[in-house]
């Protein structure tokens, strides 16, 4: 449609023979006859000087409209190949090797930021469209105001509905119509919201503020011309060490996120992240597949096989938080809360207690390695939200490990600070608690981990902690070497000895 | 393991060897959680964190220094016809720091004997038995019933 808007208008910006043809007859014609045109003397035409200013700008505004509308075809047609290849399986290779793949395509598509480039595809056509507009309602305003003005007022009204649905979805986050421009906006407006808020207070709280306002109290019960003249005198004197501070103060001020905007803008950069080992890829593209996994099926048999590979991984540094959000959402899929106790789903036992370890392994990574993570948070607040502190969960048939979730977990609230929330909540009973092979192994394996936290937070040891350690080390026959190192490494670490990194447990080890 | 041991054993000496009494005596629930293992490790000739684990009973004052699940496990497992001569030894040398009368009640008093009266007699182990009998005789419900 713009070609043919661009061809009209193109004739305009060159010189048209027909008319300096049409122009020299009639000179001609007059010649002979100078009775042909009565009063009406024809003129040479004038010489060509160029395009009429606003021609030039309609064409150009028209070109720019086609060629967003040409880029935009182009980037579809490119976005469908780079889907086809995405949604292209490898028939070849084993189901993990296939997941890998599939995973590594998910990752390689929000490193490099796919869906934006996908959002741009309707942006740049209604932007052409928007052109088009524009570009139409001034060419045809030079024509006839009258058909010009019914552009104008469509053009309008879909600037103005754009518009609106962008403050809608903005405003609203339930709002379907929601747009590119809708999560800017509100990024903005938020962005905006916290940098005033802090302004404000920065402001407030300013020395020149206070200068002003300490002088103002003093001065101010009442005013007369030698109270006005020393409060002047003693704002000239305090004002510039005051504007000195604050200038330091809003200098750092305005530093300080434009360091971290450049830092988060190198984040965005693909790959400036660092790179691992090929091992180290595929044991993080394991912890994303699982995680994408359990996120995103509802499948029992699927979380099965996750969790199955999951607690087969117990080297899980780099791990993805969200994979602890996706073991809570499998054990609370398998367990059901009636009357303050903890029943497990009739043919669920497996996945519940397999679900459970998970939980507990990926919770006491990450509060080893990142121990003020909001991730430690919201999975504390979810489960809060399910199991309340004074639960009974000693019928069910992985009480132990329920039971070191309950305990780590409220411990977490109370390491955050809510103390109402943690107290009176049930405490683990390791009487009967036997090592469940190498289960057993990555079990004592997330304690220490819980224990390093603490240890971190320069807290003691956890009770419960040292109670299962008495029971462990009790046993007869003794657990095996990689169980007593990790007693001995709890009670090195609640003895404030600064020991050496605990190894993670090796396939041969268990 | 060993050098985790050696930190666990330095940082006992390093708290008994301090003049404060408190912070050994804030670690007991960590050093009745290693007993169990001092005692195995002393079955097997290595007698160290044994001797530590003594020491730290014997630096705190508190009377109540190991914790009372002590009594409930690890002892009443070691402590059968089948122990060691080791097992009983540590046993002995430890009795006089258990809770006598509060959570050691006349249910020890049997095995604590029959203990007693098979390990070899040293001058450590004299003074511990006669600590432990001064003990019983002090509560009157371990005294009725032995």
């Amino acid at each position: 449609m713009t070609s043919a808007f661009i061809i009209e208008v193109n004739s305009q910006i060159r010189p048209d023979p027909n008319e300096e043809s049409a122009a020299l007859l009639r000179v001609l014609i007059y010649k002979i006859d100078s009775t042909t045109f009565g009063d009406d003397v024809p003129a040479l035409p004038p010489r060509w000087t160029g395009p009429p200013h606003t021609t030039v700008q309609v064409q150009a505004v028209l070109y720019a409209s086609l060629a967003a509308s040409l880029f935009s075809a182009f980037l579809a047609m490119l976005g469908k190949q780079w889907l086809n290849r995405y949604m292209s399986t490898d028939m070849r290779g084993t189901a993990i090797e296939r997941s890998q793949n599939r995973q590594q395509k998910l990752n390689g598509i929000i490193m490099w930021y796919f869906h934006y480039v996908m959002e741009s595809l309707p942006l740049m056509l209604q932007v052409a469209l928007f052109l088009l507009g524009c570009a139409l309602s001034r060419y045809l305003w030079e024509i006839d105001t009258t058909i010009a003005s019914v552009i104008l007022g469509v053009t309008s009204l879909g600037i103005l509905f754009y518009l609106l649905i962008i403050i809608a979805g903005a405003v609203f986050a339930s709002c379907p119509y929601q747009t590119p421009g809708s999560h800017i906006l509100r990024s903005a407006a938020s962005a905006t919201l916290a940098a005033g808020s802090t302004f404000w207070h920065a402001f407030r709280d300013s020395a020149t503020v206070g200068v002003f306002q300490s002088n103002a109290e003093v001065y101010q019960p009442r005013w007369s011309r030698d109270k006005i003249r020393y409060f002047l005198s003693n704002v000239l004197d305090e004002l510039p060490p005051a504007l000195a501070s604050d200038g330091a103060h809003l200098g750092k001020a305005i530093a300080q996120p434009l360091v971290e905007l450049l830092h988060q803008m190198y984040t965005w950069l693909p790959g400036s992240t660092p790179t691992h080992g090929a091992d180290h890829q595929g044991t993080l593209l394991d912890l994303w597949c699982i995680s994408w996994i359990l996120q995103t099926s509802l499948d029992k048999d699927h979380h099965m096989s996750a969790l199955e590979h999951l607690v087969t991984r117990l080297e899980l540094s780099n791990l993805d938080p969200s994979l602890a959000v996706g073991c809570l959402g499998a054990l609370v899929s398998c367990v059901k809360v009636a009357d303050g106790t903890v029943m497990v789903t009739q043919g669920l036992e497996e996945l519940a207690t397999l679900s459970a370890i998970c939980l507990l392994c990926t919770f006491s990574h990450l509060s080893a390695v990142g121990p003020s993570s909001g991730v430690l948070v919201d999975v504390c607040q979810q489960y809060a939200r399910v199991f309340p502190p004074c639960i009974e969960f000693s019928g069910i048939p992985f009480h132990h490990i329920f039971g070191a979730i309950h305990s780590a977990l409220y411990q977490g609230w109370r390491n955050q600070g809510q103390v109402a929330r943690y107290a009176g909540y049930q405490q683990v009973q390791w009487r009967d608690y036997k090592l469940p092979g190498w289960e057993g192994t990555a079990f004592i394996h997330s304690l220490t981990n819980l224990a390093q936290s603490e240890h971190k937070r320069r807290k003691k040891v956890p009770c419960w902690i040292l109670h299962f350690v008495l029971h462990t080390l009790s046993m007869v026959p003794p657990p095996s070497t990689l169980v007593i190192v990790n007693c001995l490494s709890i009670i090195a670490l609640s003895l404030d000895c600064d020991i050496p990194e605990i190894r993670n447990i090796t396939p041969d080890q268990r | 393991m060993e050098e985790v041991l050696e930190l666990i054993a330095q940082k006992l000496e390093a708290m008994i060897s301090a003049d404060d009494p408190g912070p050994i005596s804030s670690k007991h629930k960590t050093i009745t959680a290693l007993f169990p293992y001092a005692v195995w490790q002393e079955q097997n000739g290595q007698h160290k964190v044994l001797d530590v684990c003594l020491h730290a009973a014997r630096a705190s004052k508190r009377m109540e220094f190991l914790w009372y699940h002590i009594t409930q496990l690890p002892i009443a497992m070691l402590l059968n016809e089948e122990s060691s001569a080791s097992t009983k030894q540590a046993f002995i040398l430890m009795s006089p720091h258990l809770p006598w009368g509060w959570r050691i009640d006349e249910h020890w008093v049997q095995p604590w004997a029959t203990a007693a009266s098979t390990v070899s007699h040293t001058e450590e182990v004299g003074q511990s038995v006669a600590d432990v009998l001064l003990h019983i005789a002090s509560y009157s419900t371990i005294t009725h019933t032995s």
